[in-house]
């Protein structure tokens, strides 16, 4: 064992230490020449004889040295790097081949490695906590085996008191979206942390203090901020201790700024934290909300497991306090190893699968592509390669040096991908999560990790022993067996590997049908959200969510000089689905979507009522009046008039919101837009009347007369002022469609710019495949020509053999998309399935793309020269 | 005459010439030779891949040094491994050599019995 790690050691060090090693070598064996010719000079050979002899017996010095390096092992780092510098010498003197190679992979990894690096960096990010290792956090367990995840704030406070004895303490957090003001208000996210936070976690301060606790007088009402915090609401060179902040009704001092660059315990920046018995009553929630967050560090040594069994019985006595239905039956200690919960990133996994699909779909296209160029550039040094296996060069050996250039090239490829990353990084954020820092949240800092420069490297190299490995197999094959392998004429045309090169074509250009269709659909559902028409103007609108207070908030709104209208509904328009209810009349039963709104709801979207009347401001959130949207309307009663006609509401959903009510339809109302715009946005409605301020209808629209962003800000100071206790966060009607339509314009640019990069990449590898056809068989169209073909019948003979792999490529394409846009349709009825231009005008276009490709080169072969064919030896 | 070394059999006329106290490649060349009279002849060129070997295998352990005529040298000494190894390399001879003797001492009735 211990002469293994020596001779180990010795080999590492010999390794590391090459320049030290062959000057050892080099002394020790110039001491021995030197010590032999001194033995023959006392003998008295005279010096010149003495050095000649000495140099003869001690015999080749080069072949010694050889001797010794191969014991310790740094024969094969020789043959590698001479390999290395080989294979990059036979790159560079192909630029043009190297260019193309490395920008065909370069692009679909530079987009792999781009979207990996966003998810990693909100995936993995990591708090600079000390003893990150033995963070965990608490996780209450109810008896349907439904974890959640959260705490009452009694909860918290008993678990806080009395930490189990293997913790180093316990902490408690709860996010606060309120917005804050200095001298101005903003936007923001804070959390309020038990006051022994900062002492737990080892976050030290870079300016001012942290907090004295426990319930240290000293800190009441303080607040500290995080570095982001302090830059956005006061600059960074302004010394912001003692400032004032206010959230909601409550006045804070700034004691401190976090160091380390501690941004909080959520996925977007968090500004500042308060402590938790400071939180305003009225910020987010009532006491009874399972809205606490409990963390802590083991002490060394101890395990998660040993802890949920000692919190077993602390689950038991907090349950005492709890309803039925969130009865714990226990409290796990689960590991943390991020910021983000281990269920939301494989949320986040999950819902990244089929665009990771996507992405090594690309690749996979890229490799069979690269394939294809390294086939002929291979297949052009056949005869090289049978001189080398002739000489003695063994097929591993062919085979290796091969590999070694397409992982070479891999290596570029990984590199360039890497830079166009580094330089794409912050834009594209910027591009994809933009309408998060427009709405007030502040966006993480993205860096490129280690982790993700391996990624890019794997990536690059696997695609690189993808595209590599088989035409390095294919090409040596005729050279097995040992060095005495000198294949035949019949040999080596058997390598020849037109086939191989037709099968790879056709795997790439249907991936990239599948890819056109695919994008092609993903296009048509993201125009659906974009072209659909909303029914009313979103511009003057914003909503307030949240706003139960018997309609004062909305009353004191009214009077404002800059509003037009306030009226009352169940749910923001478009940032939630309405709620789904069976419309059961005269036996039959249909589903119908359900929105509570106030009388003053239709003047304020300007909208007339088809047939019937409005709400009137009598009718109450129990009234048994309802109004039908056309479509409902067409649905329940087709070719009837609604109007008097009566059915049962009757709805139970999983948020615990429960209906069942006979309504008597008083009004018709033309379709609009209001739930979510995926699918069909225009969906059979029933509207239900129920007053601003009530709890079927928080959400208080208002219309503007000026919806800038000043009088925005000026609006939601308003509100502060007549409801400090609200939650006054206008949100525009324009931002929450932007945000509806943002993720399917975000996946129609990607997949569209996904599918066009592979279309571009096939259509160089048709070029180069059609370009090599023409130079291989320029001796046949020679004599065809010489035998009086015309020029166009040649094009025409060249077009038939590249048409094929288009014309199979197209059609397993379209078989792959066909069966998914099937499956899709079988699993959501949200999305749409058939488009004609995913599965008809896109193909097409990717066809005649593609014959364009192949008939460029197709019409070299027309230019033959039949004499000068003939003559030659090619 | 002298004779070339047994294939095989340098690494254990190393360890025993290095037996003796360190001593560099030259010195232990010339102590194969003196201990066989000048029977065997060491390949020069051999004697530093098979140290080195020895070395690797953690059976020797270097280290540079000064020579008796003051030049830079690289000393060789056993391990105590080196010296195991020795010892049964010795032992694994010895039986050879009884077995090589046993059998071209051997009479005919010996051999045909």
């Amino acid at each position: 064992m211990m002469r293994g790690l020596r001779g180990l050691r010795g080999r590492l060090s010999a390794l590391l230490r090459r320049r030290e090693f062959e000057r050892d070598l080099d002394d020790e064996l110039a001491f021995h020449l030197a010590q032999r010719c001194q033995q023959l000079r006392e003998q008295g050979i005279d010096a010149v004889e003495a050095n000649r002899r000495a140099r003869i017996e001690l015999g080749m010095l080069e072949l010694h040295r050889d001797s010794v390096r191969r014991v310790w092992g740094l024969s094969w780092v020789d043959d590698l790097s001479r390999s290395v510098r080989l294979a990059l010498r036979s790159l560079l003197r192909s630029r043009g081949f190297t260019l193309t190679a490395v920008t065909v992979l370069a692009l679909p990894l530079a987009m792999g490695v781009l979207l990996y690096g966003l998810f990693a960096a909100y995936a993995f990010q990591m708090p600079a906590f000390e003893r990150v290792d033995r963070w965990f956090y608490l996780e209450g367990r109810t008896a349907e085996v439904k974890p959640v995840s959260s705490f009452t704030e009694a909860e918290a406070a008993q678990l806080l008191a009395e930490p189990p004895a293997m913790v180093e303490g316990l902490f408690s957090h709860q996010p606060i979206n309120e917005p804050l003001s200095t001298d101005q208000h903003y936007r923001g996210l804070g959390e309020s942390v038990s006051d022994n936070f900062f002492r737990l976690t080892g976050l030290p301060p870079v300016a001012g203090r942290l907090w004295f606790g426990p319930d240290d007088p000293r800190d009441r009402d303080t607040l500290i901020l995080s570095k982001r915090g302090r830059d956005k609401l006061f600059g960074r060179d302004v010394d912001v201790i003692g400032q004032p902040v206010r959230i909601a009704d409550r006045s804070f001092t700034v004691i401190g700024v976090a160091g380390r660059n501690y941004g909080g315990l959520m996925e977007v920046g968090v500004l500042y934290w308060i402590r938790a018995q400071d939180r305003p009553p009225t910020v987010g929630g009532d006491d009874d909300s399972l809205a606490v967050e409990l963390g802590g560090f083991l002490r060394e040594g101890a395990s998660v497991e040993a802890l949920t069994a000692a919190l077993r019985g602390r689950a038991e006595a907090l349950s005492l306090a709890r309803d039925a239905e969130v009865q714990l039956v226990g409290i796990d200690a689960v590991k943390r190893s991020g910021i983000m919960r281990e269920a939301d990133r494989r949320d986040v996994i999950t819902a990244g699968i089929p665009l990771a699909v996507l992405m090594l779909l690309i690749l996979l296209i890229a490799a069979a592509n690269l394939a294809n160029l390294v086939l002929a550039r291979f297949s052009a040094r056949r005869h090289d390669l049978a001189l080398r296996a002739a000489l003695g060069a063994s097929r591993g050996r062919l085979f290796f040096e091969m590999l070694l250039e397409c992982l070479l090239l891999g290596a570029m490829a990984g590199l360039a991908a890497l830079l166009l990353v580094a330089l794409l990084l912050q834009p594209i954020h910027q591009a994809v999560f933009g309408l998060i820092s427009e709405l007030g949240l502040d966006l993480i800092e993205l860096h490129i990790g280690w982790g993700t420069v391996l990624v890019a490297f794997v990536m690059a190299l696997f695609a690189a022993a993808c595209f590599g490995t088989l035409p390095a197999w294919w090409l040596t094959a005729p050279f097995t067996g040992n060095g005495s392998a000198n294949p035949d004429a019949g040999a080596l045309k058997k390598s020849e590997p037109k086939g191989l090169r037709g099968g790879l074509m056709t795997l790439q250009l249907a991936a990239s049908v599948f890819l056109v269709v695919l994008a092609g659909l993903v296009a048509a559902n993201a125009r659906v959200t974009r072209d659909v028409q909303i029914g009313f103007d979103p511009v003057p609108m914003v909503a307030l969510g949240g706003v139960v207070d018997d309609g004062r908030l909305a009353r004191e709104l009214e009077l404002l000089p800059n509003v037009a209208g306030v009226s009352a509904t169940s749910t923001i328009p478009f940032m939630a689905p309405m709620h789904v209810a069976n419309a059961q009349r005269d036996g039959h039963d249909d589903r119908v979507r359900l929105r509570f709104v106030d009388a003053g709801w239709w003047s304020l979207l300007g909208l007339e009522l088809q047939a019937g009347r409005r709400f009137n401001r009598a009718e109450g959130d129990t009234s048994p009046s309802a109004i039908v949207s056309e479509r409902a309307a067409a649905l329940l009663w087709p070719n009837e008039s609604p109007l008097g006609k009566t059915l049962r509401l009757q709805g139970d959903q999983e948020d615990g919101w429960v209906i069942d009510r006979q309504v008597e339809v008083i009004g018709v109302v033309k379709d609009y837009a209001s739930g979510w715009l995926l699918g069909d946005p225009l969906r059979a409605v029933v509207y239900l009347p129920a007053p601003a301020g009530s709890a079927a209808a928080p959400t208080l629209m208002i219309a503007l007369r000026d919806a800038s962003p000043a009088h925005l800000a000026k609006l939601q100071s308003d509100c502060l002022n007549i409801a400090p206790q609200a939650s006054c966060q206008p949100l525009r009607m324009v931002d929450a469609l932007r945000m509806q339509r943002l993720p399917l314009t975000i996946a129609s640019r990607l997949s569209a710019s996904l599918a066009w990069l592979a279309l571009a990449i096939s259509c160089v590898g048709l070029y180069g495949l059609v370009s090599y056809a023409v130079v291989k068989q320029r001796k046949g169209l020679g004599v065809r020509l010489a035998l009086g073909a015309q020029a166009h019948d040649v094009v025409r003979h060249v077009m038939r053999g590249a048409s094929q792999p288009v014309l199979w490529g197209l059609l397993i394409g379209l078989l792959l998309a066909w069966a998914l846009s099937r499956l899709l349709a079988h699993v959501t009825e949200h999305v749409l399935t058939f488009s004609i231009n995913a599965f008809v005008f896109e193909p097409l276009l990717l066809v005649v793309v593609a014959l364009v490709a192949s008939w460029l080169p197709a019409r070299r072969s027309a230019a033959i020269s039949p004499s000068e064919c003939l003559r030659s030896d090619g | 005459m002298p004779q070339s070394v047994l294939p095989g059999t340098l690494e254990l006329l190393a360890l025993k010439a290095i037996s003796f106290g360190e001593a560099h490649g030259f010195a232990i060349m010339e102590r194969i030779q003196r201990g066989s009279r000048d029977v065997l002849r060491v390949e020069q060129g051999a004697l530093y891949p098979a140290l080195h070997r020895l070395e690797a295998q953690g059976l020797i352990a270097a280290t540079w040094g000064t020579s008796e005529n003051n030049r830079r040298a690289k000393f060789y000494d056993l391990t105590p491994a080196g010296r195991r190894q020795l010892t049964a390399g010795m032992e694994d001879w010895r039986e050879l050599v009884e077995a090589m003797q046993s059998l071209l001492n051997a009479g005919s009735a010996e051999l045909i019995a």
